[in-house]
Parts: C-alpha cells; sequence; structure tokens
C-alpha cells in the first residue's frame, strides 16, 4: 500500500526536504534520457536550495534533452538512521531511485566542514567512497566549487575535479560521456583520459606526489599521458550572454535564502589579503542593468516569489549600482515584493538611496571592518578607514537606523594584543556616536552585535605562506574580548576555534589528509559545520591515528620556496603577484582597487588576453 | 470579494505541512496575479482563512480555502488561471464567491475521510458491524501533547467526534470505509487516533491509508 521510502518519510522531520516533486522541479522519463546526472549538495535541503551555483547548473543540464539532472542533499542523522534500518539506499529527489543509478554524481564544495558529508552520502548510496574501490556499473563521483581549488585533501573519493566556473566545462564533460557511450567506446579508464586532456579537468589519479622525510612535498608527476601538468581554472568570460535560468526550482518548505537571486558581476577588485574568493574569481565581469532588470522579472513570474536579492561579492561595487537599485524598487515597491541587497557596503551608497531602501524593510546595518586597527586593516588589505565607518554611520543613525553589526577576524599574521583590543574599542566609539547626540535626535533602540570569527589561511591569497592561531592562542584572544566587552547593548558573538583549526588543516592540506577524513568519518563525523554535530575530539582521535599533525598544516609558516600542494592549479594569478602583496603586507603597505590601478596580477594576460579595465592599461 | 476554493493535495505533496501551504499557495496566486487582499502592518500577508490544518502526511481531495479578492471576479476563471500555475498535485477542483460573514472554519461541520485498511484474519460479519460495535461503548483517546516540553495528555471519548463509519468495500483483506467525522469547538479526532480504536475492536490491522475526502459546512 505505501512503499518503504513513504514508510520512513513518516517517522523524519522535515519530509519535504527528500521529497522533490516542487513547482519547476523536472521529472523526466528516463526511457529518453542518455545521461542521468545528480547534482549532490553535501548539507541539508534548506542550505542546499539557497545554493545559486545549484540552481544554474540543475536548469542548464535539464535544458538539454537527453540529460535528466536531479538533486540530492546530505540527510539528516534522523533519516540516515531511518534508511540504514531499513537497509534502503538514499535516493534522488526527483525520481526516487538510487543515488547508485546515476551516470555522474557532481558535489559542490562550498565549505571544507561538508567534506565527511560526502562520504555519507557516496556509503548510504552504497557506492564505494574511494575512487579505486569503485567498479564499472558505479557513478563517475565528481566535484567543483570554491574548494576544489585546493582539491588534494579529496584525491582519493573523487574521480574528477572541475576547477573553475562550471557552466561550459560541465556541458563538455556530458558531452564527451555522451558521445562515447553513442559509440560504443565509453569504460571509465578511456573516459578519465579524455576529461583529462579539457581545461579545467584535474583527474587525481594521474598524478603522483612525492614527499621529503618530514612531509613537505618534493615533487608531483604526471603518471598518465593524457594528464597536464597545470591545471587552468575556467571563467565565463562574458556573463551576458551565459547561461541563467529563467524559472528556478520553488521550495514548499522553508529555506535559508527563500527569494529570486540574480547574480550580478563575478569577481572582486578590492584585492583583500585574506580572501579567496576576491582573489580565484578574479576578473570581475559584470552582467549589464538590463540583463540583470530581464532575469529578474522572469524570475520573479515564474516562482512568484516575494523577495528578489542580488548576488555577488560585493554589491556597491557593481559599476551602476544606484541606478539598478532605483530601477528595481521602482519596479517591485508597489507589488509588496522586497529588494534585498546582501553583500552591499554602505558606503558605496548615496543618503537618499539608503533612504529608499529604509522604506522597504528597515533592517540592520551591516559592517564588515574585518580588524579593529587601522595597522590591521592596512596588513590585510581592506581599505577601508575608521573615518570612513563612522562617517556613514553617523549619517544612518540620523536616519533613524539604530541595529549594527560588525564582522571581524582575529589571528591575522602581524596581529598584537591592542589590535584585538581594537575591536572592542571600535564599538564602544559606535555606541558613543549613537548616544552622543542630542537627545531628540536619538530614535530607535540601540543594538551592536560584533562577531569575531577565527582567521584561516587560504591557498591563492597572499596569506598562504602564514601560520594559523593555535586553538589556545584564539581563546586567549577571544577572553581577552570577552572580559573587555561588558556593555549591554553590545552583543559579543564567536565562532568556535577548534573548528577554525580544522578548517585551516583542509584548506590547506595535502594528499596525506584523505586518510584522516575517512577515519574521522568512520567514527561517526558527520554534519561537522553544524554546532550540535560536530565532535572535535573524534577528530584529534583520527589524526592520532592516521599518524598525521594538524600542527603541520594550520600552525606551521611555509617557506615561499614550499612546493604547495595547489600549486600545480593556475587561477591566473601569478605566484610572484601573491609575494609582493605578502611583503607589502608585512610593511603594511596597501594596494588599491584593481578598477584604479593594474597591479599586474597576471589574471589580465593570462585569463583575458588584454586589461581587465579599459581605463587602466 | 470572497472567494472559495476547494482543493486537492495528493502524492508528494502530502509530506508539506500547513504553513507551507499557506507559502504554496500565496506564491501561486502571485504567479497567477490574482490581486488579492493584505493584512494592514509592518509585514503585510495575504488574507487567507482555511477551514482546518491537514496532518502532514495525509492526502485530500477535499480542502477548502477562502480569500478575499481586490476587485471582483469569475470564481471559474479564478480556478483556472491558479491551476494553470500549480504544481500536478496541488489543484483547485472548484471555485465559488461566497458572501457569507462567518469563517469557514465557524461553519466546518464534517470532515469526511476514506480509510484504506489491509487486514489479516477479519471476516466480513466483523466489519459490516464496525459502526455498531464502535459506538456500544466508550472509545477513550489518549492524545499526549508536548507544549513548552512538558508532556500534557488529553483523555476524551471518540464517539463524540464521529458520526458514522460505513464499510464501502472489501475484497482479499483490504477494507476501504468512510468515516464522516464531526468539527466541533472541542475540535476533532485524528484518524490515526481513530485506527488505533479500531485495532482495539479486534480488527487486525497490517497497514492503512487515510485520505480527506470532503468537508460539509453549516
Amino acid at each position: 500500500m505505501t512503499n518503504n521510502i513513504e514508510k520512513i518519510l513518516k517517522n523524519v522531520q522535515k519530509p519535504a526536504r527528500y521529497t522533490g516533486g516542487e513547482l519547476n522541479s523536472y521529472n523526466k522519463n528516463k526511457d529518453n534520457i542518455d545521461l542521468r546526472f545528480l547534482f549532490a549538495f553535501p548539507d541539508v535541503y534548506e542550505i542546499g536550495m539557497s545554493h545559486l551555483g545549484m540552481h544554474i547548473l540543475y536548469n542548464m543540464l535539464n535544458n538539454e534533452k537527453d540529460i535528466w539532472c536531479e538533486r540530492v542533499f546530505a540527510p539528516w542523522t534522523d533519516m540516515e538512521e531511518e534508511l540504514r534500518k531499513n537497509d534502503l539506499e538514499l535516493f534522488a529527489i526527483e525520481s526516487w531511485e538510487s543515488i547508485k543509478e546515476f551516470d555522474i554524481i557532481g558535489f559542490t564544495l562550498q565549505y571544507e566542514m561538508s567534506y565527511t558529508n560526502i562520504l555519507n552520502i557516496l556509503d548510504l548510496g552504497k557506492i564505494p567512497i574511494k575512487s579505486k574501490d569503485r567498479e564499472e556499473k558505479d557513478p563517475l563521483v565528481i566535484a567543483g566549487g570554491p574548494c576544489a581549488y585546493n582539491p588534494e585533501p579529496l584525491y582519493e573519493f573523487i574521480d574528477i575535479f572541475v576547477i573553475g566556473e562550471g557552466e561550459e566545462v560541465t556541458l563538455e564533460l556530458t558531452n564527451l560521456l555522451k558521445n562515447m557511450k553513442k559509440n560504443e567506446d565509453y569504460n571509465k579508464h578511456k573516459f578519465l583520459e579524455k576529461a583529462s586532456k579539457i581545461e579545467g579537468i584535474y583527474v587525481p589519479k594521474f598524478y603522483e606526489v612525492e614527499y621529503f622525510e618530514k612531509g613537505l612535498i618534493s615533487g608531483r608527476k604526471t603518471i598518465n599521458k593524457n594528464a597536464k601538468s597545470v591545471v587552468k581554472k575556467r571563467i565565463i568570460k562574458n556573463l551576458n550572454n551565459s547561461f541563467y535560468p529563467e524559472k528556478t526550482i520553488l521550495p514548499y518548505i522553508e529555506t535559508v535564502h527563500d527569494r529570486v537571486i540574480v547574480e550580478i558581476f563575478r569577481g572582486c577588485t578590492r584585492g583583500c589579503r585574506f580572501c579567496q574568493a576576491g582573489m580565484i574569481y578574479r576578473p570581475v565581469r559584470e552582467k549589464d542593468k538590463e540583463t540583470i532588470i530581464n532575469q529578474g522579472k522572469k524570475l520573479l513570474k515564474n516562482t512568484g516569489h516575494e523577495e528578489i536579492s542580488l548576488s555577488s561579492l560585493s554589491s556597491g561595487d557593481y559599476s551602476d549600482i544606484d541606478n539598478l537599485i532605483i530601477d528595481l524598487l521602482d519596479q517591485y515597491e508597489k507589488d509588496n515584493i522586497n529588494v534585498a541587497l546582501p553583500s552591499l557596503r554602505m558606503d558605496s551608497l548615496s543618503d537618499e538611496l539608503i533612504n529608499r531602501i529604509q522604506s522597504v524593510r528597515k533592517s540592520s546595518i551591516t559592517f564588515a571592518p574585518e580588524a579593529g586597527t587601522q595597522k590591521m586593516r592596512d596588513v590585510i588589505n581592506k581599505n577601508i578607514t575608521e573615518e570612513d565607518i563612522t562617517g556613514k554611520l553617523k549619517e544612518l543613525f540620523d536616519l533613524g537606523w539604530s541595529s549594527v553589526k560588525l564582522y571581524f577576524m582575529i589571528g591575522l599574521p602581524g596581529e598584537e594584543e591592542n589590535d584585538v583590543l581594537g575591536i572592542k574599542e571600535l564599538a564602544y566609539k559606535i555606541k558613543d556616536l549613537f548616544f552622543k547626540r542630542p537627545k531628540e535626535e536619538i530614535k530607535g533602540n540601540f543594538k551592536l552585535t560584533t562577531s569575531v570569527s577565527c582567521f584561516v589561511p587560504k591557498a591563492f591569497t597572499p596569506f598562504q605562506w602564514e601560520a594559523q592561531n593555535d586553538i589556545e592562542k584564539f581563546y586567549d584572544k577571544i577572553n581577552l574580548l570577552k572580559n573587555n566587552i561588558k556593555d549591554k547593548k553590545i552583543t559579543y558573538n564567536y565562532h568556535e576555534p577548534e573548528r577554525s583549526y580544522l578548517e585551516g588543516v583542509f584548506a590547506r592540506g595535502d594528499r596525506k589528509i584523505s586518510k584522516v577524513l575517512e577515519i574521522a568519518w568512520k567514527k561517526g563525523c558527520k554534519f561537522d559545520g553544524w554546532d550540535d554535530k560536530f565532535e572535535f575530539d573524534k577528530w584529534i582521535e583520527a589524526f592520532t591515528e592516521a599518524d598525521i599533525d594538524p600542527d603541520f598544516y594550520t600552525t606551521r609558516k611555509r617557506n615561499l620556496d614550499e612546493i604547495l600542494p595547489w600549486d600545480f592549479i593556475d587561477t591566473g594569478i601569478k605566484k610572484e603577484f601573491l609575494i609582493r602583496e605578502k611583503v607589502k603586507s608585512e610593511n603594511e603597505s596597501v594596494t588599491s582597487d584593481c578598477k584604479v590601478l593594474c597591479h599586474k596580477c597576471g589574471v589580465n594576460n593570462s585569463i583575458m588576453k588584454g586589461p581587465c579595465y579599459e581605463s587602466n592599461n | 470579494m470572497k472567494v472559495i476554493i476547494k482543493y486537492k493535495k495528493i502524492d508528494r505533496l502530502k509530506f508539506i505541512s500547513h504553513l507551507d501551504t499557506i507559502r504554496l499557495l500565496q506564491r501561486a496566486v502571485r504567479r497567477a496575479e490574482i490581486k488579492i487582499l493584505y493584512s494592514k502592518g509592518y509585514n503585510p500577508h495575504p488574507k487567507f482563512s482555511f477551514a482546518m490544518p491537514l496532518s502532514l502526511g495525509l492526502e485530500t481531495y477535499g480542502d477548502y480555502m477562502e480569500m478575499e479578492l481586490e476587485n471582483s471576479e469569475n470564481p471559474n476563471t479564478i480556478k483556472e488561471r491558479l491551476n494553470k500555475v500549480l504544481p500536478e498535485y496541488f489543484q483547485v477542483i472548484n471555485a465559488e464567491e461566497s458572501e457569507n460573514n462567518k469563517t469557514l472554519a465557524a461553519r466546518l461541520e464534517y470532515v469526511i475521510y476514506k480509510i484504506d485498511l489491509v487486514l489479516e484474519n477479519t471476516d466480513i460479519d466483523e466489519l459490516n458491524s464496525i459502526n455498531d460495535n464502535f459506538f456500544k461503548e466508550e472509545q477513550m483517546v489518549e492524545r499526549v501533547k508536548i507544549k513548552k516540553r512538558r508532556k500534557k495528555i488529553k483523555k476524551f471519548d471518540g464517539r463524540k467526534f464521529i458520526e458514522k463509519i460505513e464499510l464501502v468495500d472489501f475484497k482479499n483483506n483490504n477494507a476501504t470505509l468512510k468515516v464522516q467525522g464531526i468539527f466541533s469547538n472541542e475540535g476533532a479526532i485524528k484518524m490515526e487516533e481513530l485506527v488505533e480504536l479500531l485495532k482495539k475492536l479486534t480488527l487486525n490491522i497490517k497497514d492503512y491509508k487515510i485520505v480527506r475526502e470532503d468537508m460539509i459546512f453549516k
């Protein structure tokens, strides 16, 4: 009467996480399909469905008649328990068929702390977790996304990594697979050989890494003639004519970002030295205002969403941001459709515009000074002064805003005690700014939230050689602030250093780390990004059992001539540029926005084949 | 102008909650470009009112919802426009204008359910007398509710929420019952609770499926 899956759905929280059938999702007849692709997001449905990249690739692949792209998300622990108890395989939410039935499973790597979920998803589909143990009949397992820029910690589990932006290269891969199958010329090994010739594709099993006695890399070599020694990232050169969905899946249950998202540009010109996204997504490529408006209009019409949001690394840097926002507000205010502007630097907007946004919804103001003192902001090249922050906030307070959120990092290179205390001082100054005004001008209930995260040095940034603070040092700094911020109006939050430390291992890890990942997963680690699921003790046990010292990856400062595990990837940015930036950072010297002056990072020559901006050649 | 729509919510969509259903309809109304009235205030929401929420996991072929339109429109076009933008497992069956001032919930009298049962060792006589057996003596239901982390147990006689139970079909150990439930100001009985009561009445139930069929209003 009820099938097995339906039975277990009755026993889990939020069953609609697993049932699919949403508006604008695809159910195809599999008899007419040549290739079945499974987009796998290694976290829960509500997070995965908020991810723009998934919507782009899902619709792009389903636009192909002979491809059916479905979805799977990490099942929550109650669902996992039911699946294992009833000996059922994890299933795709469109067809409700086992994930084993697919030709390709594509994982998106958004966050290092979701890696255990990747192994768990494969295992729940009764697919061997290691590439070498998978047979011809098993799906190909591929992975892409920002964390693929340091792929080595996952090298044992993933057959193919896609480096860079996925739109074009994913179709190249699926076309190759379809053609080989059509010509009856397919086997996995042959496919991997052909795929490894495609730009942006990295097949880890065609490479070998050798180490010195102390664990440093001594060399890397290709062991298959088709493999390239350097893998160059892929980018979409022109976003105006690149695929963008006209309709996106409308979830039934509430997701993290339950709204229409229109991407307005990729890349960032600011050059913050801690920021991996700012480096790997170079160069900046903007979409035309008309394209943005049209895409938003279609998406709103096809979903009925009540909110539209602009997406980019720093929306205020869009060259025509004022007019874009005005156009959107003019169009949607009257229909009760909210215009959301995340990642917007308030200092980039005029007061008039801020006032209009406020009339739709008066939320809190967010600033990310990242560091408390000017010295540290110069070290990280944040290019924002205290006056920039306080000046803008004064204006905003006068306009009636009263709730502020500030984001900071601790553990940045060269940080001293007074730099940490600078976070407190800035917070207190902002509070004074609010209250030291004539009484009649003070409106609203002042609330300041100060969030502090622990810095994790990332690959392909000028800080890729730096030592991360150890957990104890992080706690010293956290407690220093805790003991000094004693004001009821100021809320102080901090991130757990244990998790940042672990993130640090994977962010700059090499192949040896894959063993730790496997052991930790076998010990039951999963959903490591979730506070109530993260078990640091088990991870420490895993490091011990694998005989690996995590400090080697985190607190160790690298020499500039060391071979880094990700050196074989070419992001278009030259290592010399990163070194120049590192030296400048040590001298507390800043680098201007690339719109002002080209700093010769290399992207212009290697990727754009010309200047990124006409104005600065 | 007020419009009452009768809708079905079946198949995979039985797994979405009442709150999800409200959001689904709100967005469908937007896609269909039907102008409806919103509540006033900081966060305007559409003026929808439902007869009775449906538990997660149950299908329905007869739930009712009332909404207020900005302008006067033909209810049949409203139905067509909504169905064009709604998913296949959620469709409007009927739409009509309402001039009643009372809410749907205040007017709801009976809820009709169909229960398919898979039985073992049950004979037809037992099934035929199910209604009489049910009403013969007290049918205690113990409903556990967790409110603010505290368990609360509510006890009541299930008979006061049931009008009648009818056997519609019986073949090879598969039986279909039609149940007319009473909706009063004291609430209603859940069909899962009724199934538990039937199990105690010597029915050997192996599996079952509940579907809400319709509602009857005063």
